[in-house]
């Protein structure tokens, strides 16, 4: 064992860590929704990432290995607490939003729901987003946020591909019914809908069809 | 290909998941069919809504302040490794001897960290789990949520302005403030208790009640002490003299202050060796610079 090859790797920490910390903070901030337990929450995964270095192979993807340990910190960790926070906190989603869209929409009559998706507010959004469950949210953040790929994101969370599409498929989907539902307490668009069906999502079915 | 196979494959598409041949199969069929381009660019707005809106208001720098701390961790962790790596390679006798006094040396590091990450919740003012003034009623919550029966020293003149679960480092901490009242000079008056479980010992140089640290970590005071399995980290915004003189009239083992309703259940007495009430303090003087 050479303990300078050792020494030269956790130098090399520092930089390849750094490197990340945007991103991992802003998942974090995503994954607790406040900023103070995004922190803790960024140190703690540095900490732990630090500490197991030595059993990340070189070569391959620190930034997936990151968000893999900042992923099972939250959900070890800081979920049960937010979620206890989150009690105390419901009667925030009774308060009432400004304006969700303007009323003065001249050409949504043509496909009210793009013209919908097109002037969601961000505000709007990220309020649906956090409302999601975990499971949905993780996916959500993994592949809008930080745009992994569904590989990536399997690995991260430690579940097959098939598993990532088909949260990624359901949790857009309740992300999508939040909005238009809010969107139709508004008056913005029709209650009524068409929704999309629930077919279970199995590209690998599909996949199979073709060659078979 | 047909309309109900759109669905399995739009986010794939959407998300540059399929290879070329099923990217042409969906296209060719979009393009002649009026009700999947519908849904195609239903999806698509949805999708473009969605990115940018997380992405717009989520990414964005970390503050500059945890980067600053998380370099300095990680280079003050490195200096310990490598200390700890000089030990080792040392001839074999010398290592063994070399590597224990590196150990012990290295420690404080750990012990600093600690009562650095103290002094920030301190300062941060996390809001609070639990809002109540019973002191019988925080210990039962941390019981809920902690291995170890947390028993809260009584402070004379405090009432508790809230409790929440914390952590110090790698440790599970209780974290209860209490307010003591206002001072003529309008100086804040807070005392922040961390307790945190320490069955095994882990945390150095912190000695028994009544042995009672000092110390100066950014700007606020934290006084120390080990009573069972539980270190006390007391922490402050009043100078040292205030701080001894409030350490003098703590009592970390009084019974629990009466609960508010008259229904409560007997509570059990603290699990914890009992020092004399106001037995003599002994302050540590500091004992490394911040």
């Amino acid at each position: 064992m050479d303990f300078r090859h050792n020494h030269r790797t956790k130098q090399e920490f520092e930089g390849l860590v750094l490197a990340h910390l945007d991103p991992l903070y802003s998942a974090a901030l995503r994954l607790t929704k406040n900023d103070r337990d995004a922190e803790d929450l960024v140190q703690d995964t540095c900490m732990r990432a630090y500490r197991f270095f030595d059993k990340f192979e070189r070569g391959t993807n620190i930034k997936a290995w990151l968000f893999k340990i900042l992923t099972n910190t939250f959900i070890n960790r800081y979920r049960r607490k937010v979620k206890e926070r989150n009690v105390t906190e419901g009667s925030e989603r009774e308060a009432v939003h400004e304006a969700f869209i303007s009323r003065d929409a001249s050409d949504y009559a043509a496909n009210p729901e793009q013209y919908m998706f097109d002037r969601l507010l961000s505000d709007d959004v990220l309020r649906a987003i956090d409302g999601l469950p975990i499971d949905f949210r993780l996916v959500v953040i993994l592949a809008d946020l930080q745009e992994f790929s569904y590989k990536e994101i399997a690995e991260i969370l430690d579940v097959p591909v098939g598993t990532v599409m088909s949260r990624l498929f359901r949790g857009r989907k309740a992300l999508q019914k939040s909005l238009r539902d809010y969107a139709a307490g508004q008056g913005v668009v029709p209650a009524e809908t068409p929704e999309a069906p629930e077919a279970p999502v199995d590209l690998g079915a599909y996949r199979r069809r073709r060659t078979g | 290909m047909t309309c109900s196979d759109l669905d399995p494959l739009i986010y794939p598409y959407l998300d540059g998941e399929l290879d070329e041949a099923e990217r042409g199969h969906l296209e060719g069929h979009v393009a002649a069919c009026a009700g999947c381009r519908g849904r195609l660019s239903r999806e698509a707005a949805f999708q473009g809504a969605l990115r940018r809106s997380v992405q717009l208001r989520t990414r964005g720098p970390a503050p500059e302040a945890l980067r600053a701390m998380l370099r300095a961790g990680i280079r003050r962790e490195n200096r310990r490794v490598q200390m700890l790596s000089w030990a080792r390679w040392g001839s074999l006798a010398l290592a063994a001897a070399a590597a224990g006094v590196f150990y012990l040396d290295s420690r404080p590091g750990h012990r600093e960290q600690l009562l650095e990450d103290a002094a920030l919740r301190y300062q941060r003012r996390l809001p609070y789990e639990l809002t109540t003034a019973s002191r019988a009623d925080v210990e039962r919550w941390f019981g809920d949520q902690m291995s170890t029966r947390v028993a809260l020293p009584h402070v004379p003149g405090a009432t508790i302005a809230g409790a929440r679960l914390s952590n110090l480092r790698e440790h599970d901490a209780a974290y209860v403030v209490y307010q003591l009242p206002a001072q003529p000079r309008g100086q804040d008056r807070r005392l922040g208790l961390f307790v945190v479980e320490d069955p095994q010992r882990e945390i150095p140089s912190v000695a028994a009640w009544p042995q009672v640290g000092v110390r100066n970590v950014r700007g606020v005071s934290i006084a120390s002490w080990r009573s069972g399995g539980l270190v006390y980290e007391l922490v402050s915004d009043m100078d040292e003299a205030d701080l001894r003189r409030t350490l003098r009239e703590i009592d970390p083992t009084a019974p629990p202050s009466p609960p508010p309703e008259p229904v409560q259940p007997p509570r059990p007495r603290p699990m914890l060796p009992i020092p004399p009430r106001n037995p003599t303090l002994e302050l540590i003087p500091a004992g490394f610079q911040n």
